[in-house]
């Protein structure tokens, strides 16, 4: 398992259906779902009645070579989510993925149908990967041999180069952060939600060698999940095995992760109930900020409210599927 | 009359900035259509197969100053480069012998049963150990400062 931690935040259990949230893995640190009170998507969740579940993939460094993508999905996210059942006594769950997060809970979903996951939300996260924008374009196998910066590095892709990764994405952003900054300087609640989201913003971590070279040529490359070419730990995946309802979030100014790359999980899994919302603002716009609270989580936590009151409704969510 | 392009840059962003009798305010506005524009023009670029190629080679010339010393480092480079494509071999003859119904993994039962066992999935027992209360903020930082220390 590694370096990966659940954390279990109770609520009030309005809902009997636990949420197990999968992020990102690397990249950035997940203190980003709870950051500050009223700033809060795990502080929201909880507030609705959902036992929240957070996994920490763990703080990766340079000499980080494991997780790869296929021990995430075939190995460490159903035992969580056999954590996420024993420890709440539930019947079933639902799963929320954020970010890469997203296709890792896809995938696994779909691989794994003797775990009884009752929903599932897709936050940004990118599915169909011919359609994700400007990394797509920069990892195209004909300009980035993977296995050799992989090698190269040794470990762990570090920091560093995944800070400039990001930055190079969106050049203009500082620019755009700090003139909005001194703008709202007289402001005292922008400057304290500032500090916070700038603080975690620029706290980069790294990725695992192994875990880089399968998101980059299985997701990247060649768009296996997508294409229902993906097989880990023997199972091959196919995302129309995923009958369960199903939400996916887009944001329409995210560089990241395109609406359209998000969108196309719609079409592509068995379920009938199934949706696509598109909200404004960009990729982290969905979790973090005042923003988020007003816009994105009462429309997550409402539709997850419908499909996991209680156990006396599990009958009618199996007819929905 | 030859029209200047920073004059035209400048008109073109002028154009969509609603006037406003504070001069501060359409500054701003000024600027925030300036940085969108230059964004744009940036994602433009970025987007071409010229700049992927540019920012491939420029990743080549970064892991060849990484080595201390080229040849060996060369060599250790395409060694585990080697190391990288068996590991992938194994798994795609891996993953044919299980297709042909010869099972080299632990089953899924396995694999939840085993979880109960292990240290590490032993971890999260310890985590949701911790409730906390309905009303109060989940504490994840402190979580992570006690587990750290």
């Amino acid at each position: 398992m590694g370096k990966a931690r659940l954390y279990r935040y109770e609520s009030r259990r309005a809902h009997d259906t636990p949420v197990l949230f999968v992020p990102n893995l690397g990249i950035s640190r997940p203190y980003i779902f709870d950051l500050m009170p009223g700033a809060s998507f795990v502080e929201h969740m909880t507030g609705q009645g959902f036992d929240f579940y957070l996994l920490d993939w763990g703080a990766f460094g340079s000499a980080d070579v494991d997780p790869s993508a296929a021990d995430c999905v075939a190995d460490i996210l159903p035992r969580m989510a056999a954590e996420v059942l024993r420890s709440s006594g539930a019947d079933d769950l639902s799963v929320l993925g954020y970010c890469m997060g997203a296709p890792l809970s896809a995938a696994f979903v779909a691989g794994h149908p003797e775990i009884p996951v009752s929903n599932f939300v897709d936050m940004a996260g990118p599915i169909d990967f011919a359609q994700s924008g400007l990394f797509r374009r920069w990892l195209d196998a004909k300009y980035f041999d993977v296995e050799r910066v992989v090698a190269a590095l040794g470990g762990a892709v570090p920091a560093p180069v995944i800070r400039a990764g990001f930055k190079l994405i969106r050049p203009t952003a500082d620019a755009s952060t700090y003139l909005n900054l001194w703008w709202n300087l007289w402001n005292d609640q922008y400057v304290e939600g500032f500090t916070a989201l700038n603080a975690w913003a620029n706290e980069y971590v790294a990725i695992p060698g192994a875990f880089f070279r399968q998101w980059v040529r299985d997701f990247y490359q060649q768009n296996k999940l997508y294409r229902g070419e993906l097989r880990y730990g023997g199972r091959v995946v196919r995302l129309s095995d995923i009958t369960c309802p199903l939400l996916a979030v887009g944001a329409t100014q995210d560089y990241i992760a395109p609406p359209a790359c998000v969108r196309a999980l719609v079409d592509a899994v068995g379920s009938v109930d199934k949706e696509y919302i598109e909200l404004p603002g960009g990729h982290i716009s969905l979790i973090a900020g005042r923003g988020a609270l007003r816009t994105c989580w009462p429309r997550v936590s409402d539709w997850l409210a419908t499909r996991s009151s209680s156990r006396a409704t599990a009958s009618d969510r199996q007819g929905r599927r | 009359m030859a029209s200047d392009p920073v004059v035209e840059y400048w008109a073109e962003i002028m154009k969509h900035t609603p006037v406003s009798p504070d001069v501060l305010v359409t500054w701003k506005r000024v600027m925030d259509h300036s940085i969108e524009a230059w964004s744009r023009a940036l994602s433009e670029v970025m987007a071409t197969e010229e700049f992927a190629q540019l920012l491939g080679a420029s990743i080549e010339q970064w892991i060849a100053a990484q080595a201390p010393a080229p040849g060996n480092r060369g060599q250790l480079t395409a060694l585990a480069v080697q190391v990288g494509r068996l590991e992938e071999r194994l798994q795609q003859i891996e993953e044919r012998l299980e297709g042909n119904g010869v099972s080299t993994a632990a089953a899924p039962e396995a694999n939840s049963a085993s979880a109960e066992a292990s240290p590490a999935a032993a971890e999260p027992t310890s985590a949701s150990a911790e409730p906390h209360a309905a009303s109060a903020r989940p504490p994840l930082r402190r979580a992570r400062r006690r587990r750290a220390a």
